[in-house]
């Protein structure tokens, strides 16, 4: 049996850890191809119309592994605490995507703090579903998560040392792990970004040690933005400006955005919305003239001394 | 300073409402102006780009009530972002350098009573525990009442005699809630008005209209400002109408019902998916088992829960063979196109009526 696994939303986050878990049982599986103008027109034909592009992109995806795998893994992600819930969309991505797909064959676990579906039993119910003893899940769980959380702090140790480099210009983008690594979505801003020789700090290699962002917002209850603002904590003072990409229509993100605008006053902030009508020269331009103000804020900075 | 508190419009339950926080805090309360084309331009103007249109509008509430003298803000919160919105709207209103207190209801992430309790205290050191809690018994009866009786006027509009009564004497009871503010008054109050009605109506006008059932997210459906009025257009044209969702579903019955939404949804959703659009799709899947003509889906724009719902309702919209409307408001104002997509969908309703009867006709005389 092989397993289809979509490049999109929860792969970029969790995707590690999956392809750790399958490796370690021996199951075959297939990770869908970077996201291309193709899949994203697939899955603008799948979708309602309002959805946010990361949707569309998830079951353009899954379209193209409809045919080429016998299951595919379709995770529902609620959240582990109560004031640290996923997105709404996660909580009923699997629905929609089993409603739009008529005949498909998918896999799935939930989290789900209501219900008290934790991460351990239910990665371990997805082995049992493949048919996998019990033991065998476990120690296959035991070993991903232990992979998958190296392999975390080695990537923060990694921005660490980059974060700490002096004469070069430093952004922080903050964003969702499924814009960031998208190829419509976030991977055109980075391009432009690597031309003009400026080290990237992204907000989701942070490895979150202690929860800052009741210092910005007191009842905010969203994981992922409770997770870009603890990075923003941390990296604020050591980075010369901030890009938030947003995509068009993101629910949770127009309003957090709204927050960190307000409250971030002592750097250079730009907020990118990309949706699936994307031009270059106008992303080009904007980043442009971002890094000029970035430039001139720093040489002003040299001056007064 | 005096202090003048200030909520933002939610249907006809600033009547209750207004009672009930003057009689709380002794301070001086005030609702703000009815929603505007004015008070949406407002709201955007300083809004974040794709926000949903409750926020707007209730941000261009807080405005122009403040410009009319509040100086106390109170918001509520739940479901999806809105329990998000009480901070943001009181950074903004910071920001743009006007001297209010904000209440915000919210507190780790539902609504909560003590916390209210405790903000009410802090404007009338007088206030009982007891006290407080009889207030809001007796405004809950109100709100029971009103949608109780707002549910007996969408059934029963199209069997008036004298077109436009039952509106008249659900206007005159609401008139009547504030005089009436105590738990034993307002259900005699609540009766009264109903034995009205009852007088007023004929069933035996037979009337074989079409039923069209309204459901999708809580403020197009109470606050009809938002939505062009629908609800009204459709009882004006003598159909009758059903809503599940008010404040009385959303405050109690939501919580003892969730066991069997679930299981009715069942069929087209394994899990909760958030907000009301499970609600939805069990309201859904009713209103075609009761043989309701079509549904009309509300939604503001961006609103992810109910996005969320349209591809499942799609499929019970297939699988029960009823025709299903969804609408979509934004600030965008243009009332003529939402009436012309209403108006042919009734047209459609009322030919596929016709139609199938005519069709059981030929059957029966085979």
């Amino acid at each position: 049996m092989k397993i289809g696994i979509p490049r999109a939303l929860f792969f970029h986050k969790y995707g590690y850890l999956w392809k750790s878990f399958f490796d370690y049982l021996e199951v075959p599986y297939i990770v869908s191809p970077k996201t291309n103008k193709l899949i994203l027109e697939k899955g603008k034909k799948y979708a309602t119309d309002e959805t946010c592009i990361p949707c569309k992109i998830y079951l353009g995806h899954i379209d193209y592994l409809k045919n080429k795998c016998d299951i595919v893994l379709v995770p529902r992600y609620l959240g582990n605490e109560k004031l640290r819930i996923e997105c709404i969309k996660f909580n009923s991505i699997y629905d929609v995507v089993k409603n739009t797909f008529k005949n498909l064959k998918t896999i799935e676990y939930n989290i789900d703090y209501t219900t008290r579906k934790f991460e351990k039993q239910e990665f371990i119910r997805l082995g049992n579903q493949l048919g996998f003893k019990l033991k065998d899940a476990v120690n296959a769980y035991k070993y991903a998560k232990e992979k998958y959380e190296k392999r975390r702090k080695d990537l923060f140790k990694k921005q660490e040392m980059k974060s700490s480099i002096i004469n070069k210009r430093k952004i922080l983008i903050l964003s969702h792990p499924y814009n960031t690594f998208d190829e419509i979505i976030g991977i055109p801003v980075i391009n432009i970004l690597k031309k003009y020789n400026v080290e990237l700090i992204y907000s989701n290699l942070y490895y979150e040690q202690m929860d800052n962002s009741k210092k910005y917002s007191e009842t905010l209850y969203w994981n992922s933005s409770k997770e870009i603002l603890n990075a923003l904590d941390y990296y604020k003072n050591k980075v010369d400006g901030i890009i938030i990409l947003t995509a068009f229509p993101c629910g949770n993100d127009c309003l957090v955005n709204e927050l960190i605008l307000r409250s971030v006053k002592d750097k250079p902030v730009v907020n990118i919305v990309i949706d699936e009508l994307n031009s270059e020269a106008g992303l080009i331009t904007r980043l442009e003239s971002f890094i000029d103000i970035i430039d001139e804020r720093s040489e002003k900075y040299e001056e007064s001394y | 300073m005096k202090k003048v508190i200030s909520f933002p419009n939610f249907g006809n339950y600033y009547i209750p409402l207004k009672t009930f926080l003057s009689k709380i805090t002794k301070c001086k309360v005030i609702t703000a102006p009815k929603n505007t084309k004015k008070t949406l331009e407002l709201g955007s103007k300083y809004s974040p780009d794709f926000v949903c249109l409750p926020f707007k509008y209730t941000l261009g509430n807080y405005l122009e009530s403040i410009e009319c003298g509040a100086n106390v803000l109170v918001q509520a919160g739940g479901g999806c972002r809105y329990g998000y919105y009480g901070e943001i709207q009181d950074k903004i209103l910071k920001d743009l350098d006007y001297d209010i207190t904000f209440i915000n209801l919210m507190e780790n992430g539902s609504f909560s009573l003590i916390k209210f309790y405790k903000s009410a205290k802090r404007l009338n050191p007088n206030l009982s525990f007891i006290n407080f809690i009889h207030n809001v018994l007796i405004t809950l009866t109100a709100f029971i009442c009103m949608d109780k009786m707002d549910h007996y006027v969408r059934a029963n509009s199209k069997y008036e005699i004298n077109k436009g009564t039952l509106n008249k004497i659900k206007s005159r009871f609401l008139d009547f809630i504030p005089n009436n503010f105590s738990i034993i008054k307002m259900i005699r109050l609540y009766k009264r008005n109903k034995q009205d009605m009852k007088f007023n109506i004929d069933k035996k006008i037979n009337k074989s209209t079409i039923k069209i059932g309204l459901i999708g997210e809580l403020f197009s459906l109470i606050e009809k400002s938002s939505s062009y009025n629908i609800e009204e257009y459709l009882m004006n044209r003598g159909i009758e109408v059903k809503r599940y969702t008010d404040i009385t579903y959303l405050l109690i019955g939501k919580r003892f019902n969730e066991r069997k939404i679930l299981n009715k949804s069942k069929r087209y959703a394994k899990y909760k998916l958030g907000a009301d659009s499970s609600d939805n799709i069990a309201h859904a899947i009713e209103l075609a088992e009761l043989g309701f003509d079509g549904i009309i889906h509300l939604k503001p724009f961006s609103c992810s829960p109910e996005i969320n719902t349209v591809p499942i309702l799609q499929r019970v919209s297939e699988d029960y063979d009823i025709p299903v409307l969804f609408l979509t408001f934004d600030s965008q104002y243009a009332k003529g196109a939402v009436d012309t997509r209403i108006e042919a969908f009734i047209d459609m309703l009322i030919m596929r009526k016709e139609n199938n009867l005519n069709e059981e006709r030929i059957l029966s005389r085979s």
